[in-house]
């Protein structure tokens, strides 16, 4: 039982675990998650750059500083390329519910 | 952590594809997530693996529960659920039952208390299962070095030898429970051995002690002892407990000086609500009782509540719904604080104002009713001393045994005065009686205590308001005026233009909170520690009545000033003559005459307290008392006989963070406590006063306890009692069984078997025993069985009523409506008093001072040309710097020459008054490591620590208003430098070179803040403070965490904190000998100190500051901090900003 000290490999434990870290890779498996999971919720390619520019972000933040715009522009334009029904989709909901543009969730920076 | 732990990110990606089965990766796009070429028409039917929704429909199941209670020093006490499997508490949650909580009466609660539970209540599995629990006990090295080596008297060598004075950089080693009792049972008994008798007196003496302090111990080494059980209501047996302990040691001083029963003296008691600052200390002096305070669903019956320096928001925050009641139903909100508060928000108008100019702003008011005619003659004439009579000569009231040839009182042995409040010949000798001027008979006629309300109505005496009389006191005429006449003179110095001044509110908006008092009924004011942490908060608690008094807003539903910091309120078992001794039969047990009768009634507890109680705040000023050397009496004391300490040699408390909570705590740390020869604390978790001791004794949580608590609350009517429903998750003890510890190696020491007899029903497995003692003779539980209590007969398991007059709880509910007297001398509210210390002090009249230290004006001045106010200054000249010199100089001046005067401090720069209020994401330090809550304690908690300077996944930080900030050239998120003044702070004799003032000096990111005044900053109170080792840590660990090595504690701070720059103030009104004021946990009256009741009050607002920048903000300590460039921050705002701040989003 996880009762001494923290087990990452107990799904009970009630405390953030440290996930290790071997190589610059998995900062880059990070950043593709964050995309690809906001990508899958509709955001665009140009609120997914302001995630990660943002520092209200600051998990995909910190990858942005991490690994440099370039890298997480080639990011999210995969994510996007991925899951371009799911931004389309989006879109178009947008369009039919709202005449007002507004521009959120992402805070535009 | 290593890969060879077998678990990486990257393995869990490949394990999760593995476990899915393999996945459709796209071609031509990298494997790092399902292509989607097209929209799946059903996207259910085409999962390949459905196993995931079974565990994520599974994720609140539980296979039992149990109900605990939540019990911090936040006045609520919730009941909660706590919901486990596989015995892990995996979540929990609210128990929706108060409807249910009845008395012996059948009288039951309303079901508007549910929920009741917060969200420190929500994560508390977080603290219990996280990784900073106390979990083994613990020996400082030294500490353990100087008992094997024979427990040497200690010599500042050996103090240096054996670390006492570096107890920061010692080690600690893991001692078993038994060899941890057997050595503190020794250490003790050494203590006591070398303090006790003449020969410990003069060690004492040479070691600077002051005669005073020594010659209050009576030559009893266990007098050196200090116990302090942590706001002991939250657990009466476990917490409180440890006063019994202390009660104990009785028997240790009667074994070595060789005394009997009647000379043989345990330690001291130490304060727990007046050391926090939490009491409102006027209050004693208005009405007599400790505290008044109502219960929270009193809220809904007020028509204007008045929030003074309190926010109900966000401190009370469970029961801070029943205000919003009030507003629903069509009362009115006024706050009044410095800073657009969240309760302001609520609002239907804030004064901002001045802080701790509270006083004046009342003042004013007052003298706008008086002056407009806006009073209740009838209730000001009743229930007030505004028509007794007070002699201009001497200042006193006048006593009809002075003026009545052969005067005899009428006062009855058969009414309220003797017969319940407990009042004595003695008392009734010493106090006398008073004189009105009867307008009936057109003379003097004498009232006793008893003739209050209709009662001096019957008696056909019609009290004159106003007139000034002349009578002949031992042949001599003698001027006496009632004091409503000497009030028109004392608020002559308040009018509205003045107090506006004072105060910085507008007059037109001083006048219209005084017409609100006036024609909206009832009012209701409720002050908290924004107003209980000033010096002067005495005045401002008692000024606060003022308007009341005069409108009759006491003693009704809705009305009334209160206060609710910390739930202090042991008086819930409060014994009397025809209860049995309640509260005291548990903690004051006659140790030489115990009951072990485990079926004896609670009546039959035979009560001897041979302990006394002491303020921590003497240990807290360099373990001294108030003695100053004056010019014009030389060698003068201040600390009331009745108040007097003793030196501190060993100290002992649990459940609280005693010396993280500590202003001055450096100081603390550097001067103090190195002549401490042994510091023990019971706690759940790794604290900063852990760190500092010399045992560290894991305690069960509230949901690990083994058997059963009880506590209730100051602020609701519930009784409550539980256990634990886990198994400790440490090797962790009960509280109580931790003191039967220490009491049973105390009698295999001594041989004396009566230490463990203190603790027979704890080591038989039967407390049960001592609560059912507690619930037969307290005057709230009179009644209750255990069995039917714990068998849900009353509420939930465990749940009951406390038996209350009135539900809600009504303060002075009896004194309006059964024309009871007051607890006070006169048995009226009190505007005046006429004790010497007060007219020494010239504050016999509610008044207004500046603040000793956070002022612009002269410290500690009087704003007063009342003739009737005389105060001594000592001959302290204006320049005297010293924190005790300004402490006790009483100097008198009218607010126009006030204006002219100067403080030194603010001179030199320190013109910040740093605000200290609690926070709502912990209960003082409780909760400050839980990873949730230090996130969102502050802007700057990051999971992903991006800036490792941080030292946690949260910081502390200061809020600052962004044009002060820029003045002083810092930016938005900057790492600032607070100091305070240098003479004393962070600790007396330090000096910039030294490593432990790196330690000890605050540092601490800024966050722009409009809300704030220009001179007024906040650092929320009680963060974990940055330590030697955390300090090394932080600069040493590669990833920056203040993760102190050895012991795992985890501070909110880089370096120093808010008790960088607080000390302790002396505040004198706290220190009489003179007050007559009620007992707090019995039906009787006392003369002066009393702990938590009427003592030292300690007041860390009273700190004037200077801020400077020390490190940018930015990444890596360069440019500006980040979030500050969004264009979304104050004084930053772009325009997509600037448009939502002007609505431009609404449409």
């Amino acid at each position: 039982m996880p009762y001494r000290e923290p087990d990452p490999e107990d799904p009970m434990q009630r405390v953030g675990v440290t996930i290790p870290v071997e190589d610059d890779s998995s900062c880059r498996e990070m950043a593709e998650c964050f995309a690809e999971e906001y990508a899958r919720q509709g955001w665009n390619r140009r609120q997914l750059l302001e995630m990660f520019s943002s520092a209200f972000y600051s998990g995909p933040h910190l990858a942005w500083l991490q690994l440099g715009e370039e890298a997480v522009t080639e990011i999210v334009d995969q994510a996007v390329q991925m899951w371009k029904p799911m931004i389309d989709r989006q879109s178009e909901n947008e369009k039919r519910t709202s005449n007002t543009i507004i521009d959120l969730p992402v805070i535009q920076t | 952590m290593s890969k060879s732990n077998g678990f990486s990110r990257r393995d869990f990606l490949k394990s999760c594809l593995v476990a899915g089965g393999g996945t459709v990766a796209a071609p031509g796009v990298k494997l790092w997530a399902f292509d989607v070429a097209e929209e799946f028409a059903n996207p259910l039917a085409a999962y390949p693996e459905r196993d995931w929704e079974k565990i994520y429909r599974d994720q609140y199941r539980y296979d039992d529960s149990f109900s605990w209670v939540c019990s911090p020093n936040d006045t609520h006490a919730c009941r909660c659920m706590a919901y486990t499997r596989n015995g892990v508490v995996t979540r929990l949650g609210s128990q929706y039952d108060y409807e249910t909580y009845a008395d012996l009466y059948g009288n039951k609660a309303t079901p508007n208390w549910n929920p009741r539970q917060c969200a420190k209540g929500y994560t508390f599995h977080r603290v219990v299962y996280g990784p900073y629990r106390l979990k083994y006990p613990i020996v400082r090295q030294g500490w353990k070095q100087w008992a094997d080596d024979g427990y040497p008297s200690l010599t500042d060598e050996l103090r240096t030898k054996y670390k006492f004075d570096a107890r920061g950089q010692d080690t600690f080693v893991k001692i078993a429970w038994e060899d941890t009792f057997r050595y503190i049972a020794k250490g003790y008994q050494s203590i006591a051995k070398t303090y006790s008798g003449a020969e410990g007196a003069k060690r004492l003496l040479g070691q600077g002690y002051p005669k005073e302090m020594v010659d209050e111990m009576g030559e009893a080494g266990t007098r050196t002892f200090k116990f302090r059980g942590g706001m002991g209501l939250l657990g009466v047996i476990g917490k409180y407990g440890i006063y019994r302990l202390n009660n104990s040691m009785a028997l240790l001083d009667a074994q070595i000086r060789g005394v009997g029963p009647d000379q043989a003296r345990g330690g001291r008691n130490w304060a727990n609500y007046t050391w926090h600052g939490d009491q409102a200390p006027g209050h004693p002096w208005v009405h007599g009782l400790q505290t008044s305070d109502c219960d929270f669903n009193d809220l809904r019956f007020s028509k204007l509540i008045i929030m003074d320096g309190k926010n109900l928001v966000e401190n009370k925050l469970t029961d801070s719904h029943w205000f919003i009641e009030c507003m629903e139903r069509g009362g009115k909100i006024v706050v009044i604080s410095p800073e657009y508060s969240p309760p302001s928000t609520k609002a239907d108008y804030w004064l901002s104002i001045r802080p701790q100019t509270d006083a004046a702003l009342f003042l004013g008011i007052t003298r706008f009713m008086i002056d407009n005619k806006m009073y209740d003659e009838k209730f000001v004439k009743g229930f007030t001393d505004f028509p007794l009579l007070v002699r201009t000569d001497n200042l006193k009231r006048l006593r009809a045994a002075e003026v009545i040839p052969g005067y005899k009182s009428d006062l009855s042995k058969t009414g309220p005065s003797y017969k319940i409040q407990g009042f004595t010949d003695e008392q009734h000798e010493k106090l006398g009686d008073y004189v009105v001027w009867d307008q009936a008979s057109n003379g003097l006629k004498a009232i006793t205590r008893d003739d209050v309300g209709e009662k001096i109505t019957k008696k056909g005496i019609k009290p004159a308001l106003e007139g000034k009389f002349t009578v002949k006191i031992a042949g001599q005429d003698v001027e006496v005026m009632t004091l409503f006449e000497m009030y028109k003179v004392h608020l002559e110095d308040y009018d509205l233009g003045t107090v506006s001044e004072i105060t910085g509110i507008a007059a037109d908006q001083i006048e219209r909170l005084a017409r609100d008092i006036a024609t909206i009924e009832p009012v209701a004011i409720h002050q908290g520690e924004g107003i209980n942490h000033w010096f002067h908060a005495t005045e401002s608690n008692r000024a606060s009545y003022l308007p009341l008094m005069l409108t009759g807003n006491i003693g009704k539903k809705g009305a009334g000033s209160h206060t609710w910091a910390g739930n202090y309120k042991a008086a819930n078992f409060q014994g009397s003559p025809w209860t049995g001794p309640g509260f005291k039969g548990w903690v004051a047990e006659d140790t030489f005459n115990l009951n072990l009768d485990e079926n004896a009634h609670g009546k039959d507890i035979k009560v001897g307290a041979r302990c006394k109680g002491e303020e921590p705040a003497y240990w807290n000023h360099g373990d001294r008392p108030l003695i100053v050397e004056t010019p014009k009496y030389g060698h003068k004391v201040f600390t009331g006989q009745t108040h007097m300490p003793t030196p501190t040699k060993a100290l002992f408390f649990n459940n609280v963070n005693l010396f993280n909570n500590a202003k001055h705590a450096y100081d603390m740390f550097k001067n103090v406590n190195p002549k401490i020869d042994m510091i023990i604390t019971a706690d759940i978790q790794m604290t900063a006063s852990v760190e500092y001791a010399d045992f560290g004794l894991p305690a069960n949580s509230w949901i690990e306890f083994e058997d059963l608590e009880i506590t209730s609350s100051c602020s609701n009517p519930f009784l409550q009692i539980w256990k634990g429903g886990i198994k400790p998750v440490f090797d962790s003890k009960d509280d109580l069984a931790i003191l039967a510890g220490v009491a049973n190696a105390m009698a295999d020491l001594t041989g004396d078997k009566r230490f463990s007899d203190n603790f027979k029903f704890e080591n038989e497995g039967k407390r049960g025993v001592y609560i059912q003692r507690l619930l037969d003779s307290s005057t709230t539980t009179a009644g209750y069985k255990l069995d039917d209590l714990m068998a849900g007969k009353h509420g939930p398991p465990g749940g009951a009523l406390l038996q209350y007059r009135t539900y809600p709880r009504i303060p002075f509910w009896e004194q309006i409506n059964e024309d009871e007297p007051f607890h006070t001398d006169t048995g009226r509210m009190h505007a005046y008093s006429d004790i010497p210390e007060a007219i020494e002090y010239g504050e016999n009249f509610i008044i207004h001072r500046e603040g000793t230290e956070a002022t612009q004006f002269l410290p500690n001045v009087i704003v007063s040309s009342n003739p009737y106010v005389r105060p001594d200054d000592y001959g302290i000249p204006r320049d005297a710097e010293h924190w005790d010199e300004r402490t006790v100089r009483n100097i008198k001046l009218p607010w126009k020459d006030v204006k002219g005067t100067k403080n030194f401090l603010w001179e030199d720069g320190y013109r910040f008054y740093l605000l200290t209020p609690k926070t709502r994401h912990r209960v003082h330090s409780q909760w400050s490591t839980v990873d949730w809550h230090m996130m969102f304690d502050s802007n700057f908690g990051d999971p992903y620590r991006i800036d490792k300077r941080t030292p946690g996944v949260g910081e502390h930080q200061l809020h600052i208003n962004p044009e002060a900030a820029r003045d002083l050239g810092i930016n938005d998120g900057d790492y600032v430098y607070v100091d305070a003044n240098p003479a004393d702070r962070p600790y007396r004799g330090h000096k910039p070179d030294d490593p432990y003032y790196k330690v000890a000096r605050c540092m601490v990111r800024t966050i722009y803040n409009p809300a704030y005044p220009y001179n007024a900053i906040m650092m929320k109170h009680a963060p974990y403070i940055a330590t030697e080792r955390s300090v090394k840590a932080h600069e040493t660990r590669k990833d920056g965490r203040a993760l102190s090595e050895g012991t795992g504690y985890q501070a909110n701070f880089r370096y120093g904190s808010h008790q960088s720059c607080t000390r302790n103030w002396h505040m004198p009104m706290h220190q009489t000998d003179s007050l007559f004021h009620k007992s707090k946990v019995y039906m009787k009256f006392i003369f002066g100190g009393e702990a938590d009741n009427h003592a030292v009050n300690t007041v860390p607002k009273e700190t004037l500051v200077s801020v400077t920048k020390a490190e940018d903000g930015g990444l890596g300590g360069k440019g500006i901090w980040a979030t500050a460039t969004t264009g979304k921050t104050p004084r930053a705002e772009d325009d997509t900003m600037k448009r939502y701040l002007d609505g431009g989003f609404i449409t």
